[in-house]
């Protein structure tokens, strides 16, 4: 790869330009993609991220930084099923904790950012944390969790219940 | 309305003396105005101030519907083991069939309470599935295996309405078939199970009530302002199923009920197969007798059966812990020869019972945690039902007594809404080593033929049971209908 191919322009949705080391955004499959297509030419000018917002962009940039000398994860799911490995969801490190230790609206944002940019890792690691903030609670814990509202009508609700049909077996 | 302020109070004098003498009228005669009051909310019943914690009253934080908050639970049915703790405080003079606490009492009667709460409650409280159900589930896995599980990340946004899975398939080809109809389907092998928040959570609410009320209520005030930035709204279908994959199967169905979208997801995306599976593993008793139930709903139908989600929650994750012996074994004192052959004798002893209605099976390896059942003795208003129950066989036994509760939700002057038993046999200081697993089970299925309502759990039902029998007969018949005879008559 060419010297210029090393620093990688990203635009933002609101026009903000990051310059960023090939080798931390290179776990985004997008990107990388991307990169490829626009082969080796000196001058590929500013690869837009109409997706991703700065702010959203930044602390993804921030991930991708501490986490540039990790292994890429070739294990995906389906390997992980071959090991008949459980989903474990309590392996999630520190700083990841840290750094995703959000607003739920900007924890959401960096789903839809590392799911656009196509970052394995990033994905597995929100995934898991998501699905921390739902497990072990009930459905009314969980509503709140996420401050959602109960949107079934009372007859959903009542078929919901799924209290056996007598009447029918009558 | 200036000018008439004096006629309005005197007006509003009259009124105020028309309700003192109306209800000094009631005060008179009780009886007709409860019964006035209760024939409104028949056929269903709903124990008085269910709408906030049975212990606390709300003071350490919301139930979210449940019997007991979360802080209270982790408290009262603590998960960590505590039996030095037990023995220590099972020797108060309570009975067991001492009332429970009432919300309405002052604060010093609730510490008591408390106290006497944690006398007769053995703190064990957890049910893991049955080692054997391994075997099942294993079977199910295997085909599950082979396929690729992964959803391709450009996943399309909607699931086809005809990938639903089939409804009356034969249950060993159920999953492949499910799965060529959707490919999206989850994976049959669930996670291991997560219990709901242990007690160090809760130490700052312990320490001051309220403490985190101004969280619950900003948590609740934002739900109805910030419904555009909910996660149904931003984070896509494609991804809510991935979210899902990581979700133990009781989180995926508390998970499934908690709105339309997230309910669609989960029904369209799972596999009967599945859930069939994990009915054998979380009540290995339950034989449905119908010919190829709806599994997703008969799951349902039984979690929906219990009487304490959170316990359900914790029975998940403490199953899974059993399947794991070497770590069990290293908190367990070798050699309690004397236990292990008890249980095992009880398992026999428990075949030659088996006409009398009760059923017992271990669950884990060591014995602790067994699920029983009790039929409904024929003659009783619980006539037709199963009721499941979880029994907890403490480090100590036979020296120290088992917990027992049920798990189903039975109307019954001595089972408290939580589903604790109050019979005397199951304190420390009225427990016998001639007694056994069925000799308690029995003695529980004649408590249901004949309450003791000198002493009850929930007095308000003591009070239906002795003044209006019909009534509480017909109220127990419905309960029983609804939530112990899932054997006989699956959910729609």
């Amino acid at each position: 790869m060419s010297q210029n191919m090393s620093i990688v322009r990203l635009e933002s949705s609101d026009k903000v330009l990051f310059e960023v080391h090939y080798d931390v955004i290179k776990c985004s499959e997008t990107i990388r993609k991307a990169l490829q297509d626009l082969g080796d030419e000196d001058d590929f000018g500013v690869l837009p991220v109409p997706k991703v917002s700065s702010q959203i962009l930044e602390m993804v940039l921030n991930w991708a930084t501490y986490h540039k000398n990790d292994i890429p994860k070739v294990i995906d799911e389906d390997a992980e099923e071959d090991e008949s490995m459980e989903k474990r969801t309590d392996d999630i490190c520190a700083w990841d904790t840290n750094f995703l230790n959000v607003d739920q609206g900007i924890l959401y944002e960096i789903i839809l950012a590392a799911n656009y940019l196509n970052i394995q890792n990033l994905l597995h690691t929100t995934y898991r944390t998501v699905a921390n903030m739902i497990k072990g609670k009930t459905t009314e814990q969980i509503r709140q969790t996420f401050s959602l509202v109960n949107d079934f009508t009372p007859e959903e609700e009542e078929e919901m219940r799924r209290e056996a049909d007598w009447c029918k077996w009558d | 309305m200036t000018s008439c302020v004096p006629a309005q109070q005197d007006k509003d004098q009259e009124k105020l003396l028309e309700a003192l003498a109306s209800s000094s009228d009631e005060m008179d005669e009780p009886d007709d105005a409860d019964k006035d009051k209760l024939q409104l909310i028949e056929p269903t019943f709903s124990f008085s101030n269910s709408n906030t914690c049975w212990v606390c009253n709300g003071y350490y934080g919301p139930n979210f519907g449940e019997p007991l908050c979360g802080a209270c639970h982790a408290f009262l049915y603590n998960a960590q083991r505590a039996e030095e703790l037990l023995t220590e405080l099972s020797d108060d003079e309570d009975s067991g069939n001492d009332e429970p606490p009432f919300k309405d009492k002052q604060e010093d009667e609730e510490n008591e309470n408390d106290v006497d709460i944690m006398g007769f409650e053995d703190l064990e409280d957890a049910q893991p599935p049955a080692v054997q159900q391994q075997a099942n589930q294993q079977a199910v896995v295997e085909p599950q295996e082979q396929q690729p599980v992964a959803q391709p990340a450009d996943l399309p946004q909607q699931v086809p309405p005809e990938a639903a899975p089939p409804r009356r398939e034969t249950p060993e080809r159920d999953f492949e078939h499910e799965r060529a109809l959707n490919p999206f389907l989850l994976p049959v092998k669930r996670p291991r199970a997560t219990g709901p928040l242990a007690l160090p959570h809760y130490m700052h609410e312990l320490a001051d009530g309220r403490a985190r009320a101004h969280e619950y209520n900003a948590a609740s005030g934002s739900g109805a302002s910030g419904s555009s930035r909910n996660i149904v709204n931003i984070i896509p279908v494609e991804v809510m199923l991935k979210i899902f994959a990581y979700l133990d199967d009781m989180s995926l169905w508390m998970a499934s009920e908690v709105c339309k979208q997230w309910h669609d997801i989960v029904g369209k995306n799972t596999a009967q197969g599945m859930w069939k599976a994990y009915i054998k593993q979380r009540w290995p008793l339950f034989e449905s007798l119908a010919d190829n139930p709806d599994w997703y709903k008969l799951y349902g139908a039984l979690m929906s059966s219990c009487f304490c989600r959170t316990c359900l929650i914790e029975m998940g994750g403490r199953g899974q812990a059993a399947e794991h012996p070497d770590l069990q074994l290293g908190e367990r004192e070798p050699g309690n020869v004397m236990r292990y052959n008890f249980l095992r004798g009880e398992a026999n002893l428990l075949n030659s019972y088996d006409s009398e209605g009760i059923s017992a099976i271990p669950l884990d390896r060591q014995n602790n945690y067994w699920q029983a059942t009790i039929l409904g003795p024929p003659g009783s208003p619980y006539e037709g039902g199963k009721f499941f129950l979880f029994i907890y066989f403490p480090e100590r036994y036979p020296m120290a007594p088992p917990t027992v509760r049920f798990l189903t939700k039975i109307l019954h002057p001595n089972v408290s809404r939580h589903g604790d038993v109050g019979i005397d046999i199951f304190q420390q200081h009225n427990w016998s080593l001639a007694l056994n697993v069925a000799k308690v089970l029995l003695s529980v299925q004649s408590l249901l033929t004949d309450p003791y309502t000198e002493v009850c759990m929930e007095p308000e039902l003591g009070y239906i049971y002795e003044h209006e029998r019909e009534r509480f007969e017909q109220l127990v018949r419905s309960w029983t209908w609804k939530y112990a005879m899932f054997e006989l008559i699956s959910p729609r």
